[in-house]
This record gives structure tokens, sequence and C-alpha cells, in this order.
């Protein structure tokens, strides 16, 4: 060999060895050690009531780094707070993928944001595992979208179309329930449950008799509890987020409509029974889709009540330090995205991942009432859950159908 | 050296490398930024320069941002032809929203009546799903200029700022020329400006359709950033937002919806990292600016020199 020849091999070798890393180091927001996962949600403005859905998923990615991570890979969590806003949420987003360099972007409950920032997630290939309501977001045919699913984004949990369904199979199991109300926020959120609520419940022979509107920020359900009186219903779809579903419950035992309000998952159950503060107004009258294999504070969840206490901050946790509903709404998505990086091996790109979580399929975690099954056609996790309410002594009961408990 | 207002040229030009430096992220605030400039410059012309407590600008943005997206989704029109028609149908709405104003309606019952149509053009987004999207919202395709489709921020910066340094130096024109004067006649004493042949029922429709035209085409540009238009963004939140930016850069100040705008889109951008601080950080820079600089932070500037005084701008 000349000694031309072994300089250029050893070239060769040099520029192999530095070429290497840089190789590896391709993949967007994945070192050797660790993998940035951007948590987008409102944790400021008027929606901030939703970051515990984030806070969920955090808890259960700091457990898993403390059980020494994914193949090797700790999870290095950065949050954008989209405010709820889509200028501000573009802004959140971007930040997380050009300036942050994550890897994926989880939680985000706001459609309006996750709509808008769809295309740049789209254009810069980045994975999404979202909890927002509306069906065009990643939906495909048969989840409310109307064509395949984006290729990189998917939901753990259900959509705002399969709880929309939800709600509305388990209105129609009610019997002899045939005229049914809707009041809803006038957003894309709201609308995302009631409109495939509205096509279930048309297509099952009930009818929808009306569909008025309550703004954000209304003190006052007067007006829509007296337009329901008149109609005579046999139950109320409330698409509205916490504080207005307190409102509404209220005024419909004030003015004794005596009939179902199923609140739709914008609202944490829990609270909502606190904030409204007198039992007769939620006892037996006020059901809500239940994510859960159990009630909440059922032994069979202790496991993620430890997690969510043991993980989160004192700023983190509601200020009795308790978990709300919507803690383990959060952990779920949580479960279902940490099993994705699990069984794609520590050859982690994004295409590695995406194909991954295809493969989950009847997939447990320990804390859905529904299995996860996510396919290279749908990327909706789950199409089904229970609901809880209350009885007559004010005990949380699980249902699988109206009068139907799951114990 | 004298330094005069054509050093102003030099701003846009200093900004054309911008993109060579910036990631997506920086350039998407600076694209906002430049969105907001207009939206602050049209809604100056009613509140600063005609001095007329009007609050329609929110539902001018809307409007425009809606009739860009409109003609783009249901027309198939590229989005750069879309840019006049929107600030057209913008100044349309300012007229109708001058109509209060044109029947004697002033102060707080006029910024009542305003804020109402606001409102009212947010439900009519939500009501009418065949043409908005309603509730669920409109996707805007990605925008198109002469055949180019800008689905990079860097490359929607050249549009915006054409678009920008063109709307601003032609808003500039008008209100230092007999309109501008008519409009600060106007302001300063409406009946004494009427005594003195001023037809000040033509001056208000005027100031309104101007607004309306300029913010018009600032919502043109923020559906083509933000590619997603729904009701919600152009409720009271948004119209606090835009108040603030006119408040804080300066009243009747071009030069202060400009620094206006930068300082209100930048601040919660600069404080992100801090979730919750952000907010209260917007909150005390706009507290500091009025009580510390009642004429906006322009005035600050005007003192260290007359160059950034607008010529009826007055600071006293």
């Amino acid at each position: 060999m000349s000694k031309f020849d072994s300089r250029l091999r050893a070239a060769l070798v040099a520029f192999l060895v530095a070429a290497l890393p840089a190789a590896g180091a391709q993949e967007r927001g994945v070192t050797d050690t660790s993998i940035k996962i951007g948590a987008l949600g409102p944790f400021t403005g008027k929606a901030a009531l939703f970051n515990p859905l984030n806070y969920g998923s955090i808890a259960y990615m700091r457990y898993v780094n403390d059980m020494g991570g994914v193949w090797g890979r700790k999870f290095d969590i950065v949050l954008g707070d989209s405010a709820c806003a889509e200028a501000k949420g573009i802004a959140a987003a971007k930040k997380l993928i050009f300036d942050d360099q994550a890897f994926m972007i989880l939680g985000n409950p706001c459609s309006g944001v996750a709509m808008a920032i769809k295309p740049t997630l789209i254009q810069e290939n980045v994975v999404w595992s979202g909890v927002s309501a509306n069906p065009r977001i990643d939906g495909s045919v048969g989840s409310g979208g109307d064509g395949p699913p984006p290729k990189y984004m998917f939901h753990t949990t259900p959509n705002g179309y399969f709880s929309g369904l939800t709600m509305g199979k388990f209105m129609m199991t009610k019997p002899g329930a045939k005229r049914i109300a809707f009041v809803a926020h006038t957003n894309d959120w709201a609308r995302g449950y009631c409109d495939p609520a509205k096509e279930y419940i048309e297509a099952n022979g009930g009818e929808v008799v009306l569909d008025t509107a309550m703004e954000r920020g209304s003190t006052d359900a007067t007006a829509q509890v007296l337009q329901i009186k008149a109609q005579n219903v046999d139950g109320i779809l409330g698409c509205l987020y916490q504080p207005e579903l307190v409102v509404l419950l209220k005024d419909a035992h004030k003015y004794q409509l005596g009939v179902p309000v199923i609140g739709a998952l914008g609202a944490d159950f829990g609270q909502t029974v606190q904030q409204v503060g007198n039992p007769d107004a939620v006892n037996g009258v006020f059901f809500q889709g239940h994510l859960y294999k159990d009630k909440i504070g059922a032994p069979s969840l202790e496991w993620a009540r430890q997690i969510l206490v043991k993980y989160l901050t004192k700023d983190e946790l509601p200020s009795d330090g308790e978990p709300t509903h919507f803690y383990y709404f959060g952990m779920f998505n949580g479960i279902g995205v940490v099993e994705g990086f699990r069984r794609a091996g520590r050859e982690l790109t994004r295409d590695t991942y995406i194909k991954a979580v295809e493969t989950l399929n009847d997939f447990d975690t320990n804390l859905g009432a529904g299995r996860v099954t996510i396919t290279a056609d749908q990327h909706i996790g789950v199409s089904n859950m229970f609901f809880n309410g209350l009885d007559e002594k004010g005990n949380e009961v699980i249902f699988t159908a109206y009068g139907k408990p799951l114990h | 050296m004298r330094l005069t207002r054509r050093a102003f040229w030099l701003l846009p030009l200093l900004a054309l490398p911008l993109p060579l430096v910036l990631n997506q992220y920086y350039q998407y605030v600076v694209n906002l930024i430049l969105v907001y400039v207009l939206v602050g410059v049209g809604f100056n012309i009613v509140v600063g320069n005609l001095g007329q407590l009007a609050f329609s600008n929110v539902a001018f943005f809307g409007i425009g941002a809606y009739a860009s997206a409109i003609l783009t989704t249901k027309l198939g029109m590229p989005w750069w032809l879309t840019v006049i028609p929107a600030g057209l149908i913008g100044a349309l709405a300012g007229c109708a929203a001058s109509i209060p104003a044109l029947r004697g309606v002033r102060l707080f019952y006029l910024a009542i009546m305003t804020l109402a149509f606001g409102e009212l053009m947010r439900w009519s987004y939500i009501r009418t799903p065949v043409l908005t999207g309603g509730s669920m919202g409109l996707s805007v395709p990605p925008a198109e200029v002469l055949g180019w489709t800008l689905t990079r921020d860097d490359q929607k910066f050249y549009v915006f700022l054409f678009i920008v340094v063109v709307v601003v130096v032609c808003t500039n024109r008008i209100l230092e020329s007999r309109i501008g004067r008519a409009f600060q006649a106007i302001k300063n004493d409406e009946k004494a400006a009427a005594a003195m042949a001023i037809a000040t029922s033509r001056y208000f429709l005027l100031a309104f359709a101007l607004s309306g035209f300029v913010v018009g085409i600032g919502g043109a540009m923020y559906a083509a950033l933000v590619g997603h238009l729904s009701p919600e963004a152009f409720d009271l939140v948004q119209l606090i937002q835009q108040f603030a930016i006119i408040m804080v850069g300066g009243l009747g100040s071009l030069a202060g919806s400009v620094l206006g705008a930068i300082l209100i889109t930048a601040t919660p951008e600069i404080f992100r990292d801090w979730p919750g601080f952000e907010e209260l950080m917007f909150g005390v820079v706009i507290v500091l600016v009025i009580m510390f600089l009642p004429r906006g932070l322009v005035s600050l500037l005007a003192r260290i020199h007359p160059v950034f005084k607008d010529r009826f701008y007055q600071d006293d």
C-alpha cells in the first residue's frame, strides 16, 4: 500500500468516525441518553384548568426516568404554553420544534391550536400524541376524519368523535329516551363531541329537539334550562367546560328539570360535583364519560395515584394534593406514548416509533376502561369508555350503560 | 449628519437578512409582529388620529382574515390576490361600523356599540358554517404568491415585509395630507372643525374605512400566517391585545404602532420559558408604560430625537 493510499484510508476512517455521531444525531431530539419531549398545553389563560392533562403524562415519564428510562434514554420534558390560542400555540409549537428540537409533542387539549399547528407538524414530520377533541386533527375514516390519518400523529385516548359517540350511546340506553337536548359551547371542541353524538342519536331513533348555545364565561343558564323545559326532553348532553357545566347543573336543579345531564370530557367529574355543592343537583342526574377501568380512588388504580403524587410537584398538583380525573387522563396518554418507545427499540427514529405505535393491539394500560389499538389506518387508540355518576346516596358508581353499574 | 425621517427606510432594509439568522420559531414571531404592525396602524387611525373610542378593530381583523380564507378555500383564488379584496371588505365593514358615529354617537356609547359589532361578527362566523367552518374553524391552504407556495415562515416574511412597508408608507402619506389634518382637527375639536368647513361626517366615514382597509389586510396576513381560523381567535382577549399595542406604542403615532406591536407581541415570547410569568409581564409592561409614559413608548424616543415624532403627534 502506497503512502498516499494509507493517508487516504486514514482520512476516510477519520471522516467516517467524525460522521458517525452526526448520523446518530440526525433524529431531532434523540441522543444516546435522552429523548426530548415537548409538552404543549394551556399552562396559562382561561383554559389552564386542562393542564393536568399534560402533568399526568409528565408524571408517568418522570416515573419511567426514575426506573432507568427506555432503552437507556431518559425523557427530557420541555413545557410549551399554548394559552389555548392559535397564534400563541403556533409560537409554542415552533419553539418546541425548531428551538428546543423536540422529538415529539404530546398533550395539547386545545383543538383550535392543534388544527393550527397540524401543517407544521406534518411538514416537519414531528411525532404527535394529542388529547384534543376535534376529529379532523388525526381522525381518519371511521373516527371522524375523511381520509387516512396523518403519518406521525395519533391519539392514545379517544378523540372527540368517539367520546361524543359514546355519550350518544349512553343517552340512548336510557329506557324510553327519544327527545334529547344539547347545550354546547360555540367552539370546535364542543362540536367535536356534540356532532357525533347527534349523529348517533338521530341514527338510532332519537331526536335532537334542541341544540342551544352556552357561551364560555356564562354564569347563568336560566334561558337554556327554560328552553329545555319547554321541550319536555328525556335527557341533556352538555358539551361544556367545567365552569359552565356546573352552572347548567345548578340551574337544571333549580328549575326541577329532573332529567339526566351527560357531560363531556372537558370537565373533571369530581371537581364538577364538588363545585355544584348540592347532592340533589347531581345524585342520579349527572353522568360523565369515564376513561378508566374503575373509580378514581379504587384500589386497582392506587398505583397510578402513587405515581402522580410522587412525581408531581406541589405546584403541579391541586391545592389539596389529590390528583383529579384529568391527571389520570394525561397519564393514560403517557402510558401509550411510553409503550411506543419501548416497542420501537434502541434504534429510535420517527419511523421506527410510529411503526411501533401501530403495533399496539388490544394494549392494556392497566388504567383505561378501553384497550388501545392503533393501526396504520386508524390512529385513534380507544373508541369506548364507561360512564360515572352518583347513586341516590351520593356514592360514585361506574356504569357500562344507563342504569347498569360495572360492579 | 442630520437624521431625517428618510432614515426609517433603513429599518426594512436592515430586516431583510433576518431569515438568514433566525430559525422558524423566531421568524414566526417576527411575522406575527408584522401582522400586528398593520393591526396597530389601522386601529390608531380611528382611536389615535380621529380620537374616537371605537373598538371595532377585531371585527375588521376577523373580516379580513375570513375574507381572505374564504376567497382562497371556496373560490380557489391564490392568497396574494385576496389581500386587496380582504382590505376592501374590511373597509366596507369600517363604513358599517362608522354608522353609529355618523349618527352622533360618541365616547362610551360608541365604544359599547363598536364592541357589540365585534361580538356580532364573532357570532356570524359561528353561525355561517358553510362559509366560515363555524365553530370547527376554517383551515387555510398555504399562501400562494405568483405561483410560489409559501410554506415556510422565512418565505412569508419577505411578502409580509413588502406589504407592511407599502401600507405604512401609504398610510403615512394619507395622514400627512389634508385628510390627516382633517382627522386631527376633528380629534382636537369636532365642532370647531365643522365650523372650519371640514365635512366631519365624510372624514369619519373615511377614517373608519381606512382603518378597516389596513386592518383587513392585516387579517389576510394573519390567515396566511396561522393557517387556521376559529371564531375564538377574534374575541375580547384579542381586542385587549390590540388596544395594548396602540396604548403602549403611542396613540396617533405610526412609529408607536410599530413599537407597540413589537413590544406586545415579543414580551410573552421572551418570558415563554416561565409559564405564568409571561402573563404577569404583559400586564406589568402595560401598567408601567401607561403610568410613566402616558403618551406611549414613542414619546420616549421623541424626547431623544424629534425624528420619531409624527407630524401631528402631540406629546404634551
